[in-house]
């Protein structure tokens, strides 16, 4: 097992306590961008899992389409509409909401259409699935269409994930307040341009960095959420801990 | 009586419970150093060059969207 194959590993166990402390965020608020933050996360965290899986057990019908459809396409706009969610309180982003999920079930059977064109002959278990992952699905004239959806949901995820985490972290050194949030900002920016530029490397041919790439963005984005998180009234706190069911 | 008060205040502090050990490498205070080379430096560069990294990376998958950057 190479060092590429044992990544996945690590950038797994990160988003997975990354996630749940998300996901204990919305149960204590229930505020909708830490739903689809959690949704996002946990998406990203499962296309982990499914390279750590190929590494450690081979080839698995779902386990790719696990990989496919939430690590490469949908989880960034989700994670992206997150963010959205926390800074644009208008109508408008109702609509969003729906084309992404309607987007999302678009891909969904898309993917699932796809699965029986695969070429399992072609997978080679000493590479990781990033490098491989064009020998296996045939190309979008021959039916991939779904490959199609990626770009979009992924300049939708950049756009407003980086670009919210970069517009928040302006305003606050501009208003010279919470330098934790500052600094929080720019690291979730910096973690989500690491996957971004990890990803636009795959799909040019360069799938060798995306593991690393991944495991970057999920030390990096757990750190400035940590970072960026309010320090919590003790209202607050209370909640959190009997959410938690800690006496 | 300064004094007094002044030993009621480092008692004060004494007793205070320490913060922990993770909570104490997050930037204190709620306002942004004024004369902090990080803050007022190093941060608006970073920003601007992952504003600037962004849109590159934006128009390469517009490119791939739109045929201009072949992919395989």
């Amino acid at each position: 097992m190479t060092i590429n194959q044992i990544l996945p590993f690590f950038s797994t166990l990160i988003m997975l306590i990354f996630t749940v402390s998300v996901f204990r965020r919305w149960l204590v608020r229930r505020k909708p961008h830490f739903l689809f933050w959690a949704i996002g996360l946990a998406m990203f965290g499962a296309g982990s899992f499914a390279e750590a899986y190929f590494s450690a057990v081979g080839w698995s019908p779902i386990i790719f389409f696990i990989w496919y459809l939430f690590g490469a396409a949908l989880n960034a706009g989700w994670i992206g509409h997150g963010t959205l969610l926390l800074l644009v309180r208008k109508r408008w982003v109702h609509v969003v909401t729906a084309l992404l999920v309607v987007g999302s079930l678009v891909a969904t059977v898309m993917m699932i259409q796809l699965m029986p064109k695969l070429d399992v002959t072609a997978y080679n278990p000493a590479l990781p699935i990033s490098e491989q992952y064009r020998a296996i699905m045939p190309s979008v004239q021959d039916g991939a269409t779904v490959r199609l959806t990626t770009p979009f949901f992924n300049i939708y995820g950049m756009i407003t994930l980086v670009g919210g985490a970069l517009y928040s972290a302006w305003l606050f050194l501009r208003k010279k307040v919470l330098p934790n949030r500052v600094v929080g900002n720019v690291l979730i920016a910096a973690g989500a341009l690491a996957i971004a530029f990890a990803s636009a490397l795959t799909r040019l041919g360069a799938g060798e960095y995306l593991y690393l790439g991944e495991l970057i963005a999920a030390v990096l984005m757990y750190a400035g959420f940590w970072l960026a998180g309010a320090p919590g009234t003790e209202a607050e706190k209370a909640q959190m801990t009997q959410a938690a069911g800690v006496s | 009586m300064p004094e007094s008060k002044q030993e009621t205040e480092q008692g004060a502090e004494k007793s205070a419970p320490r913060r922990p050990f993770l909570s104490r490498l997050k930037p204190s205070g709620s306002r942004v150093p004024e004369d902090s080379f990080f803050y007022t430096k190093l941060i608006p560069v970073l920003i601007i060059t992952l504003g600037v990294i962004m849109v590159a990376l934006i128009i390469l998958a517009a490119g791939v969207l739109l045929g201009f950057v072949p992919f395989r």
